[in-house]
C-alpha cells in the first residue's frame, strides 16, 4: 500500500518534471485507479459467486463445487465465466436493439463507478468527494434504469413485469435507505465517506450508538432489497417470472447482469461497513484487511439470510417498505437528531 | 400494541430460522456422496448382473446342466441356450443372455434347480451400444468381475442356500 502511495507520488513528480499540464497527470491516475477498481471488482465477484455456492451447500448439507481446480472447486467460477464468454450472444428478432444491448452495461456500471469514492483505507481511495454519500445515492439509483430497459427491450411479458417490479421495489427501498444514511450523515456532520469513518474514531462504531443501531438494521434490510437478493428477489422470482428481466439474455450480456448483481452486493456491504462498522479502523491488521473483513462478514450474513428466508410476496414487499421501514426510518431520524444535539 | 406484537413475531421467527440454518452450517451433516469415489453398498438382495456358478468338477466348470428351465421361466425371452453332452455330463455349449431385454424379475433364478444362475449386486451396467448387453457364457461365469462384492464368498463353491437368501430360509438343492 505504501508502494501505491509512493508510485502515485513519483508519477506526479515525473509528470511535473516533464512540464505536462496537471490534467494529464489526473487523467492517467484516474485511468490507473479505474482499472485497479475494475480488477478488484472482477476478482471479488469471482470469489463471491464461489462463496455463495459454498455457503449454500454448507447450509443445505451439500458439498458444492468440489472438483474444478482442486479440492474446493476454487476455479469453478472461472470456468463458468469462460463458458459464458464463449456462448453465443442470442437476441430474438423482436428485441428493441438499443435498449436490449446496452441495458446490461447500465446495470453493471453504477456498482462500478460507485467505488470511485469508497475509502478502502485512509491512503487507498480513488477520490475523496466532499459529497461522497450523496454521490453514492445518486449512482445507486441508476441500475433501475438498466433493469427497466432490459425488461422493455426484451419484448417479453415476464421481463417487462420483472422490470416494473424491480423499479417499484428499488424506489420503495431507496427511501428508507436514504433516510438511514441521512442519520449517519447527521451524526458525522459530513457527507465525505472518509470523514464519516474518521468521526467514528471519537464515538466508536456507529452501530453501537443507539439510534444508529436501528438505522443499521434498516439499512441492511433495504440494502438486501436494493441488491435484489432473496428474500426480496421479486424482480427475478424464478417461480413466477422465469428468469426475471434477464430471461432473454445469454452469454456475455447475462454475465454482465450477474457481475452487476454481485458487484452491487459487494458495494452495499462495503458501504455499510464504512457507515456503521468503522470502515478501515481496527487494531493490528492493515486497514485494508479490516475493511475487507468487515465487508465480507456482512456479505456472508446476506448469504446466510438468503438461504434461510423464503421470498416475500409483492404486496408484503411493498407493505414492509412503506408501512414499516419508512416510519421506522423517520422515527430514527428524529431520535438521531435528538441524540446528536444532546451530545 | 398489535404492531409491536407483529414486529416481535417476525423478529423471533426470523432469528429461529437463522439459528436452524446456522446449526446446519456449523455441524455440516453431509448427505452428498461423490459417486465414482464413494459408493453406497447395495442391499444384499439387490438384483444386478447375473452370474453362473462355477464347479471345477463338472465339464466347462459350471453347475449349469442346460435344462432350459430358466429360458422357459423368462417372460421377456432373454436367454439363448444350446446344451451339449448326455446325462451328468450335460452342460451348456452356448449360454447367452440379452440383458437389454431383462427386467430383473428374478424368475429365472427361482426356476434354476441347481441354483446355478444367481444375481450379483453389480449395478454399473451401462454400455455404449446395445449389442454389448449380450452376455455370453464366459462373461457370465467370469468371477473376478464380482470379486469383493457381496456374494463373492458364496460364489467360489456350490452352496446349499439360495444365493439371495429368501428370508433366511435355506432352500434345498435336491
Amino acid at each position: 500500500m505504501t508502494l501505491i502511495a509512493t508510485a502515485s507520488w513519483s508519477l506526479e513528480k515525473w509528470f511535473a518534471s516533464r512540464g505536462f499540464p496537471g490534467w494529464i497527470d489526473n487523467a492517467v491516475r484516474a485511468f490507473i485507479a479505474s482499472v485497479a477498481v475494475l480488477i478488484l471488482l472482477l476478482i471479488t465477484v469471482l470469489i463471491l459467486v464461489w462463496l455463495e455456492r459454498k455457503v449454500s451447500a454448507d447450509i443445505q448439507s451439500r458439498i458444492g463445487p468440489a472438483r474444478t481446480g482442486g479440492r474446493f472447486g476454487i476455479l469453478q467460477t472461472v470456468a463458468d465465466a469462460l463458458k459464458l464468454l464463449l456462448k453465443e450472444d442470442v437476441a430474438h428478432a423482436q428485441v428493441d436493439r438499443w435498449l436490449f444491448f446496452y441495458a446490461p452495461f447500465i446495470v453493471f456500471l453504477p456498482a462500478y463507478v460507485a467505488f470511485a469514492t469508497v475509502p478502502f483505507s485512509d491512503r487507498l481511495q480513488a477520490g475523496d468527494l466532499k459529497i461522497g454519500a450523496l454521490y453514492v445515492l445518486a449512482v445507486l439509483a441508476l441500475p433501475q434504469i438498466g433493469m427497466i430497459m432490459a425488461g422493455w427491450g426484451s419484448n417479453n411479458k415476464y421481463s417487462l413485469l420483472a422490470g416494473m417490479r424491480a423499479v417499484a421495489q428499488l424506489v420503495t427501498y431507496e427511501v428508507p435507505m436514504i433516510i438511514a444514511i441521512l442519520c449517519v450523515v447527521m451524526m458525522a456532520g459530513s457527507l465525505s465517506l472518509k470523514e464519516i469513518v474518521q468521526k467514528q474514531a471519537e464515538t466508536g462504531w456507529y452501530v453501537f450508538n443507539l439510534p444508529l443501531t436501528l438505522a443499521f438494521i434498516i439499512y441492511i434490510v433495504a440494502a438486501i432489497a436494493e441488491s435484489n437478493r432473496i428474500p426480496f428477489d421479486l424482480p427475478e422470482a424464478e417461480s413466477e417470472l422465469v428468469g426475471g428481466f434477464h430471461t432473454e439474455y445469454s452469454g456475455l450480456r447475462f454475465a454482465m447482469f450477474f457481475l452487476g448483481e454481485y458487484a452491487l452486493l459487494f458495494f452495499v456491504c462495503a458501504f455499510a461497513s464504512i457507515l456503521f462498522l468503522g470502515g478501515w479502523r481496527g487494531p493490528w491488521l492493515p486497514p485494508e484487511a479490516w475493511f475487507l473483513i468487515k465487508t465480507y462478514a456482512l456479505i456472508i450474513f446476506a448469504m446466510w439470510v438468503r438461504f434461510t428466508l423464503p421470498r416475500v410476496r409483492i404486496d408484503q414487499l411493498m407493505s414492509i417498505g412503506w408501512k414499516f421501514l419508512l416510519p421506522a426510518a423517520l422515527l430514527d431520524l428524529i431520535l438521531t437528531a435528538a441524540w446528536a444535539l444532546g451530545r | 400494541m398489535n404492531a409491536f406484537q407483529e414486529i416481535w413475531a417476525s423478529v423471533s421467527s426470523i432469528s429461529k430460522g437463522l439459528y436452524v440454518t446456522l446449526t446446519n452450517w456449523v455441524r455440516r451433516p453431509r448427505v452428498t456422496q461423490r459417486y465414482p469415489k464413494e459408493r453406497r453398498t447395495p442391499f444384499p438382495r439387490y438384483r444386478g448382473l447375473f452370474i453362473l456358478r462355477r464347479d471345477p468338477n463338472r465339464p466347462r466348470e459350471t453347475t449349469c446342466t442346460a435344462c432350459l428351465l430358466c429360458w422357459k421361466a423368462c417372460p421377456t425371452d432373454v436367454f439363448y441356450i444350446e446344451g451339449e453332452g448326455k446325462g451328468k455330463e450335460r452342460h451348456p455349449k452356448i449360454f447367452q443372455m440379452d440383458l437389454s431385454r431383462c427386467m430383473y424379475c428374478h424368475l429365472c433364478v427361482e426356476a434354476c434347480p441347481f441354483d446355478s444362475l444367481a444375481e450379483t449386486t453389480e449395478y454399473e451396467l451401462a454400455t455404449y451400444s446395445r449389442d454389448q448387453y449380450l452376455y455370453d457364457f464366459d462373461a457370465l461365469s467370469r468371477q473376478d468381475r464380482v470379486q469383493g462384492r457381496i456374494h463373492a464368498e458364496l460364489l467360489a463353491e456350490p452352496v446349499e442356500v439360495s444365493l439371495l437368501g429368501d428370508e433366511g430360509e435355506p432352500s434345498s438343492n435336491e
